[in-house]
C-alpha cells in the first residue's frame, strides 16, 4: 500500500491538471444577452408597402423553414447594459431618447427554431435564466396555449415561475412600451402584479408553472390581460382558458368574484350603498377573506354551497358629510350592505362564466373530483352540460373590525 | 487499524445515505405513475417492507460479528454455493453505483452545465470516490459524517420552502377505487429503498454493535420519512397528470420556488448541494461494497485490494456510460432495483437460514 501511494498522487495531479484547465460551459458574462421578456404573435403576412431600412428588417424576422408554414412570431427583449441605470454597475451614459432595450422578433412555426435563427443576428448568447414574462396574443391563445407551451416548459433555462399575460391584439406592442419608473416594459410587467393584495382585480394565477398544472389536470383558469398605451402597462380583466384554449374575456369586476370564489382575494374594495340613502355609498378595505366551497349532493343532484367570510376596515362614505354616523347599529347596516354586494358579484360573474361562456373557470370540477370522487365519475364526460345548470348558493359574512380615526 | 471503530452516529449515517441517493430526483414521478394521489401510501408500506428484510439480516450479521456480507456468505454456503449466491449481489452493487452515476450526471448535464460532456462528470465523481474508499472505511466515515448535516439541512429547506405552494386538496381522493394500485405499487416503493444491506459491510467495524444496530433502523426510518415527505409535497404542489410527466419533480420543485424578494433567485444551484453529495456518497458506500465483493468473490489477497479499486475506476464509468439514451438508463436502473427485492426476500432468507442451521449443529457437536 505504501509503494502505491505516490504513484495515485502523480496520477492524480496528472489528470486535475489535465481536466480542470477549462470548463465547457464557460459563456462571459459580458457576452450573454439576458433575455427579460418574451411576446408571442401568430403569424401575419408581412405589409409590402414599407421601404427601406423597414424592409430590411422584416426580411431578417422571416425564418425559412423547413417543413410547413410559418405559425407564430415570437419577440424577445434584450435590455441594452450599457444604456440601463438600473443594471450597469458604474459609467451608464445617460441615454436620452435612445431606447434601453432591443426587441427582435423572428417568425416559424416552433420556437427553438426561432430562437436559433434570433441568434445569427446577435452577438449575444440568449439566456433565459432571468425571462420574467411571457406575454401571448388572444389570437395564438385561440389557437391552443397548449399546443405552444412545450417550449417553454422543456427548456432548461426557463423557470415555471416566469408570468404569463394575455394582450389582445399585438403581443409585441406591450414590450414596446417605454415605461416612465423602470428601465426595461419586462420588468415593469412582472412588477405590476405586487398590489394583488391591494387590489382584487388582478387574476391570481398567472405562471407558467401554475398554468401547466391546469393545463394538463384539465381544470380552466383565467390569465391576466394586459393592456399598453405608449408609456404605460395596465392589468385589465383576463383571458379565460378551457381546454387549453381561450373562451372569452373577463372583466375586472368578474376577475374580483372569481379571485373571492377560488379563495385567492388578498385585499381589496368593497362598496355598498349607504342605509337608508340610496345617492351616497359606503366603501370598506378588506383585509382578509376566506371562502369556503362546499359541494352537496341531494337527491343525486350536485349543489354548491359558497361560504364566504370578509374580515375589513370601515374605509369611506362618499355623499354625505364625513364623520359622524358611525356607531354599532349603523356598522351592522353596513356590514349587511357590503354582504350583499359581494353577493350580487359573485352570482353576477357565477351566471355569466354558466351562461354565456360555459367555462368552469372557479374549478368546481375539482372540488367534486377530490371531494365526491365516486359522484365525478358517473358525471366527468359531461361536465360541461352539467356546470351551466349547477346551483351555486353565495353567502357572504361581512365583519368590520376597524373604524379608522373618526365615528 | 483495527482499533479505529466505526461511532454509533457513523453507521447512522452510513445507513441513511446507502438508501438516499440520486432516487430522491425520480421517487415522486415513479410513484406517481404507479399509484396516482395515493403514492405516498405505497411509499410508507414500503418502507414498512424495509424494515422487514432488515430484521433477517441483522440476525445473520449477529452471527458473525466480526465478519462482513461477503466473507460470511462464502463461509456459510461454501466456496461454490457462496459465489453463485454472491454474484446477483455484486452485479447489483456495481449495477447500482453505474447507474445512480449515469442518472446524477444527465440531471446535472440538464440543470446546471449543459456542454460538459456526461463523462467527464462520470469519471470525476468516480476517482474522487475512488481516492476516499482507497483511505478506508474510517475515512468513509468521517467524510460522510461531514456531508450529513449539509445534505439533510438542505432537503429540510426546500421542503419548508415549497410550502408556500401547497394546494392540499390535491392529495384528495385518499384510496378511492385505487386500493389495486397501491398495492401494486408496494414493491417499487420498497425498490426506491435498495440499499437497506450496505450495512452489511460496515457493522463488523462499529465500536458498539447493540447502539450500532439502534441507528441502523433509525437510519432507516430517515429516507422513508423523506421520500414519503417529497412525494406528499410534489402531489400537493403539481398535482398528479403534471407529475405523471415530470422527470426530476424534485428538481422542478426547486425550481418552482419564487419570492418576492429576488434574494433567493436561483435555489436550484443551491439545492445542487444536497443531491451531488448525496449521489457521491451513496456511490463511496456501493463502491466500498462493490470493492469488498469482487476482492472476495476472486479471493483477492488484501496487499492487491488497492489494484481492485483501480479496476472500479473503470468499471463504474463504463457500466454509467453504456445506455445510449436517458431513457434506457431509467429502464436499468429499475431493472437493477428488482434484483434489491431478490437479494433481500430470497438470498439473505436464503442465507440466515443456512448460517441459523450451521451454527445450532456446531452448538450440538
Amino acid at each position: 500500500m505504501k509503494k502505491a501511494k505516490p504513484v495515485i498522487v502523480l496520477l492524480l495531479i496528472i489528470v486535475c491538471m489535465l481536466l480542470f484547465t477549462g470548463c465547457w460551459d464557460r459563456k462571459d458574462i459580458e457576452n450573454r444577452g439576458y433575455v427579460l421578456g418574451i411576446a408571442v404573435d401568430s403569424y401575419t403576412p408581412k405589409n409590402s408597402q414599407t421601404k427601406g431600412d423597414e424592409e430590411k428588417k422584416q426580411e431578417f424576422e422571416e425564418t425559412q423553414t423547413a417543413i410547413g408554414e410559418p405559425l407564430y412570431e415570437m419577440t424577445v427583449q434584450l435590455p441594452i447594459i450599457k444604456r440601463s441605470p438600473s443594471l450597469a454597475a458604474s459609467g451608464a451614459g445617460s441615454s436620452d431618447g435612445q431606447p434601453k432595450t432591443w426587441q427582435i422578433t423572428q417568425t416559424g412555426n416552433d420556437f427553438i427554431s426561432m430562437e436559433r435563427e434570433m441568434e445569427s443576428r446577435t452577438s449575444l448568447t440568449l439566456y433565459y435564466e432571468h425571462l420574467q414574462v411571457l406575454i401571448l396574443s388572444d389570437k395564438v391563445l385561440k389557437d391552443g396555449l397548449n399546443n405552444m407551451i412545450d417550449f417553454f416548459l422543456r427548456h432548461r433555462e426557463m423557470r415555471t415561475s416566469v408570468s404569463l399575460f394575455v394582450a389582445e391584439g399585438s403581443a409585441k406592442k406591450i414590450l414596446e412600451v417605454v415605461p416612465q419608473e423602470e428601465d426595461h416594459s419586462a420588468t415593469y410587467l412582472f412588477e405590476l402584479p405586487i398590489n394583488a393584495d391591494k387590489n382584487a382585480r388582478i387574476a391570481y394565477k398567472h405562471n407558467l408553472g401554475e398554468a401547466m398544472n391546469c393545463l394538463r389536470s384539465g381544470d380552466a383558469f383565467v390569465l391576466p390581460r394586459v393592456e399598453a398605451s405608449k408609456d404605460e402597462i395596465k392589468i385589465k380583466g383576463g383571458a379565460l382558458i378551457k381546454d387549453g384554449k381561450m373562451a372569452g374575456w373577463a372583466d375586472e369586476l368578474d376577475i374580483e368574484a372569481i379571485n373571492i370564489l377560488a379563495d385567492a382575494y388578498k385585499g381589496g374594495t368593497v362598496v355598498g350603498s349607504l342605509p337608508r340613502n340610496d345617492k351616497a355609498i359606503v366603501v370598506m378595505e378588506v383585509t382578509s377573506a376566506k371562502t369556503k366551497v362546499i359541494p352537496i349532493i341531494k337527491d343525486g343532484e350536485l349543489s354548491f354551497d359558497v361560504d364566504i367570510k370578509v374580515k375589513g376596515k370601515y374605509a369611506e362614505q362618499v355623499g354625505v358629510t364625513s364623520g359622524g354616523r358611525v356607531d354599532k347599529n349603523f356598522i351592522e347596516q353596513c356590514e349587511k350592505e357590503f354582504a350583499k354586494t359581494i353577493e350580487t358579484r359573485c352570482k353576477k360573474t357565477i351566471e355569466k362564466m354558466q351562461k354565456e361562456y360555459n367555462v368552469d373557470v372557479f374549478q368546481l370540477s375539482r372540488k367534486v373530483r377530490t371531494e365526491k370522487p365516486a359522484y365525478w365519475e358517473e358525471v366527468k364526460d359531461n361536465w360541461d352540460e352539467i356546470f351551466p345548470n349547477l346551483d351555486i348558493n353565495v353567502k357572504a359574512d361581512v365583519t368590520i373590525q376597524l373604524i379608522g380615526v373618526m365615528k | 487499524m483495527q482499533n479505529e471503530k466505526l461511532t454509533t452516529t457513523q453507521i447512522f449515517v452510513i445507513t441513511v445515505f446507502s438508501i438516499l441517493g440520486v432516487d430522491i430526483l425520480v421517487v415522486p414521478h415513479n410513484m406517481v405513475s404507479l399509484a396516482d394521489q395515493d403514492a405516498w401510501i405505497s411509499l410508507i408500506l414500503g418502507g414498512t417492507l424495509l424494515f422487514i428484510g432488515a430484521i433477517p439480516l441483522l440476525y445473520l450479521l449477529n452471527l458473525y460479528p466480526d465478519k462482513d456480507l461477503p466473507q460470511i456468505i462464502l463461509q456459510v454456503a461454501g466456496k461454490w454455493i457462496g459465489r453463485i449466491l454472491l454474484l446477483p449481489i455484486i452485479i447489483f452493487v456495481v449495477m447500482y453505483a453505474g447507474m445512480s452515476t449515469r442518472l446524477f450526471a444527465q440531471a446535472l448535464k440538464l440543470f446546471l452545465v449543459d456542454k460538459t460532456p456526461i463523462w467527464i462528470m462520470v469519471i470525476l465523481l468516480v476517482m474522487v470516490a475512488a481516492y476516499m474508499v482507497y483511505k478506508d472505511v474510517y475515512t468513509m466515515g468521517a467524510v460522510l459524517d461531514i456531508l450529513f448535516p449539509i445534505t439533510i439541512i438542505s432537503l429540510i429547506i426546500l421542503i419548508v420552502l415549497s410550502l408556500q405552494n401547497l394546494e392540499p386538496d390535491r392529495i384528495k381522493p385518499i384510496l378511492f377505487r385505487n386500493t389495486k394500485n397501491v398495492i401494486k405499487a408496494i414493491v417499487p416503493g420498497f425498490y426506491h429503498f435498495a440499499g437497506f444491506g450496505a450495512i452489511s459491510y460496515f457493522l463488523c467495524y462499529a465500536a458498539d454493535r447493540q447502539s450500532a444496530k439502534k441507528s441502523y433502523f433509525l437510519g432507516l426510518g430517515v429516507p422513508v420519512f423523506f421520500y414519503v415527505i417529497t412525494t406528499v409535497i410534489c402531489i400537493m404542489v403539481f398535482g398528479v397528470p403534471p407529475l405523471k410527466v415530470i422527470v426530476y419533480p424534485t428538481l422542478n420543485l426547486s425550481k418552482s420556488i419564487e419570492f418576492e424578494a429576488a434574494i433567493l433567485d436561483r435555489l436550484e444551484s443551491f439545492m445542487a448541494v444536497f443531491w451531488i453529495s448525496m449521489v457521491f456518497a451513496s456511490l463511496v458506500i456501493f463502491y466500498y461494497a462493490s470493492v469488498r465483493n469482487f476482492s472476495d468473490f476472486f479471493s483477492i489477497p488484501n496487499q492487491y485490494r488497492i489494484y481492485v479499486i483501480y479496476a472500479h475506476i473503470l468499471i463504474v464509468p463504463i457500466i454509467a456510460l453504456f445506455p445510449p439514451s436517458s431513457i434506457n438508463v431509467f429502464e436499468i436502473h429499475d431493472k437493477v432495483k428488482y434484483m434489491e427485492i431478490i437479494i433481500g426476500f430470497v438470498i439473505f432468507p436464503i442465507v440466515t437460514a443456512w448460517a441459523a442451521i450451521k451454527k445450532k449443529r456446531g452448538m450440538q457437536q
